[in-house]
């Protein structure tokens, strides 16, 4: 069985597009968050929570083709597929249709479409409804329309589980391109910012500052209050290593190891951590490497007091404190969906600019873990870096990414 | 590369919960379709659906929690498969490594319908509505109840779900990540969706008629269907009975338009010949298909078509039948229903009927069992989905002879 090949990444983050761009404000330690007064006729100032991590490029400026209406979420999914097929030097040809596939993971999906689809049933009841709004509302249309505009024709799965949206969907891609299913796979994830979802994490008491001290992400701080929500897209470029050798593509990274895991009860931080420990073994079995030999750990945590912690004990009961550890995520907020694929661009970020980013504004982590913090630390980008992705439910997916050769 | 074999199932549909309630109804000619209850269907373009009534409900072992119906359906199909394969025997180690491949086109729709309609009109809301709508809250809550924490993952491919689940679960398994994974679909009624579906034009005012000349629609329904997945050598060592084996399958998509079918049935043609080639099955091995026959006046053409592109004089030797006038379009749980009725199909050497099929339509023209169960033997069968979105998947399951 072949290895899995990235060759290309699109990525729409709050902190930049593509990966130069991107990197560079990683690295820099830049931070996408804006406070807001309000956002999409939701006044904020009554509430704990006004921050948010807004992409701020007009998204039609990063679409192939104009459209009369996308959801925010089918935008972001579609310019994102079109930024990683560029970026992989490749076009779809109508030979390669059927064998050139799509994965994409979201939380939410068309939230704002799904909305407005309701609001008019609610308005002028069901003969009043929008039948454009309702196709436009799916959790695949982003994916749909993403394979209609690229014409990929091949293996089509979308996947939907918080947090973990994205890790899902690259695993599947991953796993079909193994099963020779499909050669080549466009696989990641994308989320798009709602207000609703935003309340419904704020009424969870999901976002910072859930304890009514300064708002921001600190993750792995010992002063962490909670998370910030984030919108973003990142789609990569998957194929099989011996189709992307045949056409000389540029190999960023191989998908090396996949493994994944549940806590038994989510409110149980000893049961979170398990799962994530279980995850992280079986990536590393399925890659067949040893945790010594790892480079770097790409975290998931984003401030959650909880995850957080469950997540620390679980690092610390697999590694120790030998390997180095950061959460990029308070440079670029909880992207939910994207999250996953935007940590493997991290990861790939990592490997070229021989870096690790830091974990923004933690200054007492707490754990007893090697975690970077205030700025970036200089490495060989020669090693395996592991990336978590925990959901809220303490849902747990691990996947290793192995530098280019 | 392993072989995956079936070694539990369990349904929940409006002809009523359990596997043996759905088989029965389904080769007695039943229908449970029947005007909606749990909400006023006014204003839909057709009242009735195939809605699971209170009556199967309290008859069922419903859990202790308040859950919303569709992760209700799932429990209640995954308790069913579990208990039917033996799964809540195993060892808690053992029930550690279960992994979920779950499936749902609109998730908790109508806890979002109470939080969405809450928020839109200035109320209180309440963050567990939101929280039950997750996509992945059925899977989550059956792996707490049950403890099954092995991998996991929740797809939405529309009205192709339930068979891409099955198709994902059997990569897991295939891939070593887990030796038992369960493929779920599940759904249920809302006014979201039905609002959506009735605008749309794709349910009719009238019957639903799969492949008849006067067919003009669907009739959506509601429920869940599990399947337990296994590793052969695993089954065979904890001596479980298996069902049949999961030879292969595919997913694509028409990469052509959200709702319209593709040109000449070009993306169904696909998806039936890389299912065939996945499975290393030849055409004329094939003994029965059990269709997605929807009783659109498009769809169903295309199907056909495709069908008979793929299998060429196959086509007019087999029965080709639909199950959705008896138990409704179950969207999601289509795949995974349809997957269990075609298992039993051959377990049984029965194949269900296509209800309400009384006038035949020139461009519809296979042999698509009407009205009345027939007993014919099936070695081998494909089970075909496709949805909204353009996106086509089949899964082929092979008789189990012990080799």
């Amino acid at each position: 069985m072949g290895r899995v090949a990235i060759t290309g990444v699109g990525i729409i983050t709050s902190i930049g597009t593509q990966l130069d761009e991107f990197a560079r404000n990683l690295f820099s330690c830049k931070c996408g968050a804006d406070q807001l007064q309000s956002v999409q006729g939701l006044e904020l100032t009554a509430l704990r929570s006004r921050t948010a991590y807004l992409i701020k490029k007009p998204l039609d400026e990063l679409l192939p083709t104009k459209k009369a209406y996308l959801d925010r979420c089918s935008a972001l999914t579609i310019a994102a597929c079109w930024l990683a097929l560029k970026d992989g030097g490749i076009e779809v040809t109508e030979d390669d249709a059927p064998s050139f596939g799509i994965c994409h993971g979201t939380a939410y999906g068309c939230e704002d479409s799904m909305l407005i689809f309701w609001e008019r049933i609610l308005k002028r009841g069901f003969r009043g409804a929008s039948s454009i709004m309702f196709t436009h509302a799916y959790m695949n249309t982003p994916i749909s329309l993403a394979a209609i505009e690229f014409n990929l024709k091949g293996y089509h799965s979308c996947c939907s589980a918080g947090m973990l949206s994205g890790a899902q969907a690259i695993a599947n891609g991953t796993m079909a391109i193994k099963r020779s299913l499909a050669r080549r796979i466009l696989a990641g994830g994308s989320e798009a910012f709602s207000a609703l979802q935003f309340m419904a994490n704020y009424l969870a008491g999901e976002l910072s500052p859930n304890d009514g001290g300064e708002e921001m992400m600190r993750p792995f701080d010992a002063s962490r209050n909670g998370w910030v929500m984030g919108e973003g897209a990142c789609m990569l470029l998957l194929e099989d290593e011996d189709a992307a050798k045949q056409r000389c593509a540029n190999v960023l990274g191989c998908i090396g190891g996949i493994g994944a895991a549940q806590a038994l009860d989510a409110d149980s931080e000893s049961s979170i951590s398990d799962a994530i420990l279980r995850s992280m073994k079986g990536a590393l079995q399925s890659a067949g490497v040893e945790p010594s030999q790892v480079g770097w750990i790409c975290a998931s945590a984003n401030g959650s007091k909880r995850i957080d912690d469950a997540e620390a004990v679980a690092v610390e009961r697999l590694f120790g404190n030998a390997i180095p550890v950061s959460s990029p995520k308070a440079a670029f907020g909880e992207t939910v969906g994207a999250g996953s694929a935007i940590s493997i661009c991290v990861a790939i970020a990592s490997f070229a600019y021989r870096s690790i980013p830091p974990t923004l504004f933690t200054t007492t982590p707490c754990a007893n873990i090697r975690l970077i913090t205030e700025k970036p630390m200089a490495w060989d980008g020669d090693k395996p870096v592991l990336i978590n992705s925990v959901d809220k439910s303490g849902a747990a997916m691990s996947i290793l990414v192995t530098p280019p050769r | 590369m392993r072989r995956v074999v079936v070694t539990g199932m369990g349904a929940i549909t409006c002809l009523g919960y359990g596997v043996e309630a759905l088989w029965r109804g389904l080769i007695e000619g039943r229908s449970g379709i029947s005007r909606i209850t749990r909400f006023d269907p006014t204003g839909l373009r057709n009242e009735n659906a195939g809605e699971v009534k209170e009556e199967v409900l309290s008859n069922a072992p419903l859990p202790d929690e308040d859950i919303d119906e569709a992760t209700l359906f799932a429990y209640l199909a995954c308790l069913e498969a579990a208990n039917d394969a033996g799964l809540l025997e195993l060892s808690d180690d053992e029930r550690m490594k279960v992994g979920l491949v779950f499936s749902t086109n609109f998730g908790g729709a109508g806890r979002w319908e109470e939080f969405a309609s809450g928020w839109l009109l200035g109320q209180q809301v309440n963050a567990n509505q939101f929280e039950q709508f997750a996509f992945d809250f059925a899977a989550r809550y059956v792996a707490s109840k049950f403890g099954f924490l092995g991998p996991m993952m929740t797809l939405s491919n529309s009205c192709s779900s339930g068979t891409s689940a099955i198709g994902v679960a059997m990569d897991m398994i295939k891939l070593g990540m887990a030796d038992i994974v369960i493929a779920e679909g599940h759904d249920m009624l809302s006014r979201f969706a039905l609002g959506g579906l009735s605008i749309l034009g794709t349910i009719t005012p009238e019957l639903i008629r799969p492949f008849d000349r006067r067919r003009s629609g669907t009739i959506f329904g509601e429920g869940s269907g599990a399947l337990v997945l296994e590793a052969e050598e695993h089954a065979k060592e904890r001596r479980a009975h298996i069902y049949a084996e999961v030879m292969g399958y595919a997913l694509n998509s028409n990469a052509y338009h959200l709702t319209a079918p593709s040109k000449e049935g070009e993306g169904m043609i696909r998806v039936l010949k890389q299912a065939l080639e996945d499975s290393n099955v030849s055409p004329e091995q094939i003994d029965y298909i059990n269709a997605h026959g929807t009783g659109t006046q498009p769809h169903d053409p295309e199907e056909t078509h495709a069908i008979k592109a793929v299998l060429k004089r196959r086509a007019y030797e087999i029965p080709v039948s639909s199950i959705k006038a008896a138990v409704g379009h179950v969207m999601a749980a289509a795949g995974s229903v349809e997957a269990i009725a075609t298992i039993k199909a051959i377990n049984e050497g029965i194949v269900p009927p296509t209800l309400n099929y009384e006038e035949p339509d020139p461009e519809c023209d296979l042999d698509y069992v009407p009205n009345v169960a027939r007993e014919h033997k099936v070695n081998i069968a494909i089970s075909i989905s496709a949805g909204i979105g353009g996106n086509n998947s089949a899964v082929v399951l092979r008789r189990y002879n012990g080799h």
